[in-house]
C-alpha cells in the first residue's frame, strides 16, 4: 500500500491529543503517569511515535521535522505559560511558593524527559543536521524563560529567608532548599553562571550583611575567647550548611566571607581587648583559647601575623623585664658590695668589681631566660602548631632581649657562665642527674642560638673547659660532650674543633702518661718503690720520680688558650722530673717543644704541720704549683721575706732585672690564698694588706687543719679580670681575622661586586657566629685594599675588584 | 689615579724643541745642586724657591715638583730637573719665574688635579710606607685643598683628633669627597656609599657642629 503521507495538522492532532494533553493532565493533578499511561500500553506511545518520525522522512514540502521541533516548544512554552506559572504563582507562603517550584520543576523534566523520547527522531536526526540546541537543552529552556526568569526574583527572597530563619536558630527543610538552589545549577544547563549570579552573590551578600551585625555584637559585648567560641561555632555551622544545600564551589567563597566580616574585621580590636586580648591570653596562659585563635586565624591568610607581631612584642616586653630585674638586682648587690668593701678590712682583697661581677653571674638569670624560652617554646608548638610566623616572632624577640648587656658582663659570657656551673664538679650541676644536667645543656644551647656573640661565649667556653679539664673539675666526660655536640649541631664543626681537640688532647695525655711511666720504670727502677697511694690527688698513673709522684698533661698549643709562660723557679726535685718526662717526650717526637706551664699546675705536700691534737700525724695540703714551692721554701728557712721569695721563686726578667709584674702579681695571689681565713698556713708580719720587701712570713703553727686533707684555694681557678680581658681581646682579633676571611671568600667568588652585596654578603657568612658592625667590615675592607688584595673598581667608587 | 698623567704633555708650547738652551738649564742646575751628590738637596730648593721668589708654604713649590714629577720630597734629581726644565721650556731663571704663576692654572682642570692630588700622594708620603703620617696630613690637606673643599675647617679640627695615618684610599675618596659633599652634607649616604669609615667619622663629627651654626 502506497504511503500518502501525514500533513502536519493531522499528525500534530495525534501527538496533542494522545500525547501531551493526557501527560499534562496527570502531571497537573499530581498523579504517576507511567501508572494512568501504563493501560494505554506500549500501543499507544509506538503510534505517536511512528507518527513523529513518520512526519520527519517524508519528502519536502512534506518533511516537518522543522515545523515539529518548534511546535514542540511553544506548546511546551503555551502549557508553562497558562499553568505551571499561574501555579507557582497562585501559592501563598515562601515555603509553599519553593515547594510548588520544586514540584513543577520535576514535572516539566518529566515531560521533557517525555518529549525526547517521543521526539527522538528529531534529535538525532534535525537538532545534529542543523545544529540547534537538542530537545531536553531546548525543553529546560522554555522552563527558565517561561517560569524561572519571572519569578526568581521572589524565589531567591524566599529562600534567603529561610536561611536566615536557620541562621536564627529555627529547623526549615533544608531538603526543600536542596532542591530549590538545585533549580538555580540546572538552570545554568551544565554551567554555574546562572547559580552564582542569580544565587550565589546575592546570598553571599547577605551572609556578609548578617555577620556583620553579628560579628560587630560580639565584639562590642563578648570577650575575646567568648568571640573565638562564637566564631568558631558558626563556622562549623556555616560549613554544615554549605555541605547540606549549597553548591560545591560555595563552601570556599562563603568561607570567604564570613572569615572577612568575622575574623578580619574585628581582629586588630579583639587582638588588643583589655583583659581578654591576646596579651591577657598570653598571661593567663589560656591553651585552649589559643589553640582555638591559631586555628581561626590560621584560616585567614596574613591572619597570623598580627598575633605573630603581638607574641612577639609581649615576649620581648617579658624578656626586657627580666633583663630590667636583673640589672637593678645586679646595681643593689654593687652598691651594698661597695659599702660592705669600706667597712670591712679583713686581709681578703675583694674587689667590688668581682664582687658584682659574680653576682651578675649568678645562674638563676640565665635560668629565667631557659624557663622563659621554655614555656613559649612549648605555647608556640602546642598551641601555634610551630608556624613560622611565630617561630619567628619568638626568635626576633629573643634575640632582642637576650643580647641586652646586663651588668658588666655580656650575656655570652653568662651563658658561658652557666654552662661552667652546670658541668663543674663544684657547681649546681654536680648535683644533678646525668640526664637533667643534658636537658638543661640542650636548652642552653636552644637559647644560645639567638645570641649574636657567639665568639665571646665560645671564647670562654674554651677557657672555663679549660680549667674544667686541668683542675679534673669536670663531673661528666659525657655531658662535656653532649654539649659540645649540641653546639656543633647549631654552629658547626668549626665553632667546637678546639673544644674538641681539648678534650682530645686530655684523652691523649692519658695514654701518653702510661707510656711515661712504664718507659721510666723500665730506665730509671732503682727509683720505683716509693709508696704510690699517699698522695691523694695524683692519679694512679702518676710517676713517682725521685720522692715524688709526678704525672703530666701535654695540651696542643692553639687548642687551648694561650697561657702566659711563667717565670716560676720550682724546686730541684719537680725540675728532675720535667727533665725526665722530657727525656722521654723528646724520644718520641722530634718536631716537638714543650713548654711548661706552670701556673696551671698543682701539686699535694705531706706535712706533720697543722695536726694540733688529732690522732693523724700528717695532713695533706693541696695546692697550686705555685704554692708548693712557696711551702717548700719553709722546709730550709723559719723566715721568708716577701723579698726573698720574689728572688727565689721568679726568674728577674731578661730587660728589667726586676722580676716581671705578673709575676709579683701571682706571688701576691698565692700568698693572698695561703693566708686566707679558712687557711691560714702562713703569717706575715706586719700583718696588713700590703705587701711590701721587708714582710716577713712564717708558718703558721697555731693552725690545725680541720681536715686530713686541705683544699688551699688556688687563685687560678676562677676566671679573673685580666682573663675576661684577654678573653675579650681575642674574640676582637679573631673577628678581624673572620671578616678577612669572609671578605675574600666573597670577592673571590664574584671577582667585582658592589659595596652593598659585599656588606650583604659578609655579614650573612659572619652571622651564625656574630653580627658584625657594617663599619667594622668597611675597617677590614679599607685594609684589604691597602694589602692590595682588593681594589676599587675603575668605575665605580662603591664597588671592588677581587685582585688575585 | 693614573688617569691624567699623560695630559702633561698639554702643556708643552707649540715651538720646537731645539730652541732649547740645554747648556742653561744645566748651569741652572749647577747653581743649585748639592756640593757632594749629583741632585738638588732641601738648601737647593730652599735657594731655587727664593730665585722664583715663591714661598716654601705655597702650593706652587707642589705644583712645580708635580711638572718634575720628583719622586722623593725635598729632593730633585738632575734628570727630573732637566727634563722638567725642558718641558716648560723654561731655560733661564727668568722665564722659569715667567711660568710660575701659570703653574696654578694647571690644575684648574678637574683631571689634572686629580693627577696632581694623587701625586701629592706619593711625594709627600715617606717612600718605605703606604700611608700618609697624620703630621704631613696637616700640612698637605690646607695647601691643596684651599678653596676646593668646603669643610676644609671642619676636617681640619677632625684630622687633629686623630692620629693614624691616612691610607691612599681614604686620600684617594677624600677628592670625590670634597667634590660632591654638600653644604649640610645632607648629601651624606653613610648606608650605600663605600666611603672610607674615617670619612664616616668625619660626617659624624661634623654633622653636629654644622647644625649648630645653622641654627
Amino acid at each position: 500500500m502506497e504511503d500518502l503521507g501525514i500533513d502536519f495538522d493531522t499528525g500534530w492532532s495525534i501527538i496533542e491529543s494522545r500525547g501531551f494533553e493526557p501527560l499534562a493532565a496527570v502531571l497537573d493533578a499530581d498523579g504517576d503517569y507511567r501508572r494512568r499511561h501504563g493501560t494505554d500500553g506500549p500501543k499507544e506511545w509506538n503510534h505517536i511515535y511512528t507518527t513523529v518520525y513518520k512526519m520527519c522522512i517524508q519528502k519536502t514540502p512534506r518533511s516537518y521535522a522543522k515545523d515539529l521541533y518548534q511546535r514542540v516548544q511553544s506548546t511546551l512554552k503555551a502549557y508553562l505559560r497558562s499553568s505551571c506559572l499561574p501555579a507557582i504563582q497562585r501559592t501563598t507562603g515562601e515555603e509553599s511558593l519553593l515547594r510548588e517550584l520544586r514540584r513543577r520543576w520535576s514535572n516539566h523534566k518529566l515531560m521533557v524527559k517525555w518529549v525526547t523520547r517521543t521526539f527522538s527522531y528529531i534529535d538525532r536526526y534535525y537538532v545534529k543536521r542543523n545544529e540547534e540546541p537538542s530537545l531536553e537543552h531546548a525543553g529546560y529552556m522554555c522552563f527558565r524563560k517561561e517560569v524561572f526568569d519571572s519569578i526568581v526574583a521572589s524565589v531567591r527572597k524566599a529562600a534567603l529567608n529561610i536561611v536566615q530563619r536557620e541562621r536564627d536558630g529555627d529547623n526549615v527543610d533544608r531538603s526543600l532548599l536542596r532542591g530549590v538552589l538545585d533549580i538555580f545549577v540546572e538552570m545554568g544547563m551544565g554551567k554555574l553562571d546562572v547559580y552564582t549570579s542569580e544565587w550565589e552573590a546575592p546570598f553571599l551578600e547577605e551572609t556578609a550583611d548578617f555577620y556583620r551585625r553579628t560579628s560587630a555584637k560580639w565584639a562590642e559585648e563578648d570577650s575575646f575567647p567568648d568571640f573565638m567560641r562564637k566564631a568558631d561555632c558558626n563556622i562549623i555551622e556555616e560549613l554544615e550548611r554549605a555541605a547540606q544545600y549549597l553548591n560545591g564551589q560555595t563552601q570556599e567563597r562563603l568561607l570567604r566571607v564570613y572569615e572577612e566580616e568575622v575574623l578580619i574585621v574585628h581582629q586588630k580590636k579583639m587582638l588588643s581587648k583589655d583583659n581578654s586580648g591576646l596579651v591577657a591570653l598570653l598571661e593567663n596562659n589560656k591553651k585552649d583559647d589559643l589553640l582555638r585563635l591559631y586555628r581561626l586565624y590560621s584560616r585567614v591568610p596574613q591572619g597570623l601575623i598580627p598575633v605573630g607581631q603581638i607574641l612577639k612584642n609581649h615576649i620581648q616586653k617579658e624578656g626586657m623585664e627580666l633583663v630590667r630585674e636583673q640589672r637593678s638586682f645586679i646595681e643593689n648587690t654593687k652598691s651594698e658590695a661597695s659599702q660592705k668593701g669600706m667597712r670591712d678590712d679583713g686581709p681578703t682583697p675583694v674587689t667590688p668589681r668581682s664582687a658584682s661581677s659574680s653576682s651578675a653571674d649568678k645562674p638563676e638569670y640565665i635560668q629565667r631566660l631557659i624557663s622563659l624560652h621554655d614555656r613559649y617554646t612549648e605555647l608556640v608548638t602546642n598551641c601555634f602548631g610551630r608556624h613560622a610566623v611565630f617561630t619567628k616572632a619568638m626568635k626576633e624577640a629573643f634575640e632582642r632581649f637576650v643580647n641586652e648587656q646586663v651588668g658588666d658582663s655580656s650575656t655570652a659570657q653568662l651563658f658561658a657562665n652557666y654552662c661552667d656551673s652546670l658541668l663543674n664538679s663544684g657547681g649546681r650541676g654536680a648535683k644533678m642527674a646525668e640526664s637533667d644536667v643534658e636537658t638543661q645543656l640542650e636548652k642552653l644551647v636552644k637559647l644560645f642560638t639567638y645570641l649574636t656573640e657567639k665568639d665571646v661565649f665560645q671564647e670562654f667556653c674554651r677557657k672555663q673547659l679549660a680549667k674544667r679539664l686541668l683542675l679534673d673539675r669536670s663531673h661528666s666526660d659525657d655531658a662535656e660532650r653532649h654539649l659540645i655536640s649540641k653546639l656543633k649541631q647549631s654552629c658547626g664543626a668549626h665553632f667546637t674543633s678546639k673544644l674538641e681537640g681539648m678534650i682530645t688532647d686530655i684523652n691523649v695525655s692519658r695514654d701518653t702518661q702510661t707510656q711515661f711511666r712504664e718507659w721510666y720504670n723500665t730506665r730509671h727502677r732503682e727509683s720505683v718503690g716509693f709508696p704510690g697511694n699517699a698522695m691523694g690527688t695524683t692519679s694512679s698513673t702518676a710517676v713517682a720520680v725521685g720522692s715524688v709522684e709526678f704525672s703530666v698533661r701535654v695540651l696542643t698549643t692553639g687548642h687551648w688558650p694561650t697561657y702566659s709562660e711563667d717565670s716560676v723557679v720550682i724546686p730541684s726535685a719537680l725540675e728532675l722530673c720535667e727533665r725526665r718526662f722530657k727525656e722521654f717526650y723528646d724520644m718520641r717526637t722530634s718536631q716537638r717543644v714543650l713548654r711548661w706551664v706552670h701556673s696551671l699546675g698543682k701539686g699535694a705536700l705531706e706535712t706533720s704541720l697543722f695536726t694540733g691534737k688529732r690522732a693523724y700525724q700528717r695532713i695533706e695540703l693541696h695546692v697550686s704549683t705555685h704554692q708548693l714551692c712557696i711551702l717548700v721554701l719553709f722546709n730550709l728557712h723559719d723566715h721568708v721575706t716577701y723579698a726573698q721569695m720574689l728572688e727565689t721563686l721568679h726568674q728577674k726578667s731578661r730587660k728589667t732585672g726586676t722580676p716581671s709584674r705578673d709575676g709579683e702579681d701571682l706571688l701576691k695571689a698565692s700568698l693572698v690564698s695561703l693566708m686566707s681565713r679558712k687557711t691560714p698556713l702562713l703569717v706575715k708580719e706586719p700583718r696588713n694588706r700590703e705587701f711590701s720587701a721587708t714582710d716577713m712570713f712564717t708558718l703558721n703553727t697555731q693552725f690545725v687543719s680541720p681536715k686530713r686533707r686541705l683544699n688551699v684555694p688556688m687563685p687560678m681557678a676562677r676566671i679573673n679580670e685580666q682573663e675576661k680581658e684577654a678573653a675579650h681581646d681575642t674574640v676582637v682579633e679573631d673577628r678581624r681575622h673572620a671578616i678577612e676571611a669572609a671578605i675574600v671568600r666573597v670577592m673571590k667568588q664574584h671577582k667585582t661586586l658592589d659595596h652593598q652585596r659585599l656588606i650583604m654578603e659578609v655579614s650573612k657568612l659572619c652571622n651564625p657566629v656574630f653580627k658584625p658592625e657594617p663599619r667594622a667590615i668597611k675597617n677590614r675592607i679599607e685594609e684589604l685594599i691597602s694589602r692590595e688584595y682588593l681594589a676599587r673598581d675603575d668605575s665605580s667608587n662603591s664597588s671592588y675588584r677581587y685582585l688575585a | 689615579m693614573r688617569r691624567g698623567l699623560t695630559r702633561l704633555s698639554r702643556f708643552q708650547p707649540a715651538h720646537r724643541r731645539d730652541s732649547i738652551d740645554y747648556a742653561a738649564i744645566h748651569d741652572m742646575f749647577n747653581v743649585i745642586r748639592d756640593a757632594h751628590v749629583e741632585k738638588i738637596g732641601p738648601e737647593g730648593i730652599q735657594a731655587l724657591f727664593d730665585r722664583l721668589e715663591i714661598d716654601t708654604l705655597d702650593i706652587a713649590t707642589l705644583i712645580f715638583a708635580w711638572k718634575l714629577r720628583a719622586k722623593v720630597p725635598f729632593e730633585f734629581s738632575k734628570k727630573e730637573f732637566v727634563d722638567g726644565c725642558v718641558n716648560l721650556r723654561a731655560d733661564s731663571w727668568d722665564k722659569l719665574k715667567k711660568i710660575i704663576p701659570a703653574l696654578k692654572s694647571a690644575i684648574s682642570d678637574p683631571n689634572d688635579f686629580r693627577s696632581f692630588y694623587m701625586y701629592a700622594f706619593e711625594y709627600s708620603k715617606p717612600p718605605e710606607q703606604r700611608s700618609l703620617p697624620i703630621e704631613t696630613a696637616h700640612q698637605l690637606f690646607p695647601l691643596i685643598f684651599e678653596g676646593r673643599f668646603i669643610h676644609l675647617d671642619l676636617w681640619m679640627s677632625f684630622l687633629s683628633t686623630r692620629r693614624l695615618p691616612i691610607s691612599k684610599d681614604t686620600y684617594t675618596l677624600l677628592l670625590d669627597f670634597a667634590n660632591t659633599i654638600n653644604e649640610d652634607m645632607s648629601n651624606y649616604d653613610e648606608q650605600n656609599g663605600a666611603w672610607p669609615v674615617l670619612l664616616d667619622e668625619f660626617v659624624d663629627f661634623a654633622r653636629p657642629k654644622l647644625k649648630k651654626t645653622a641654627q
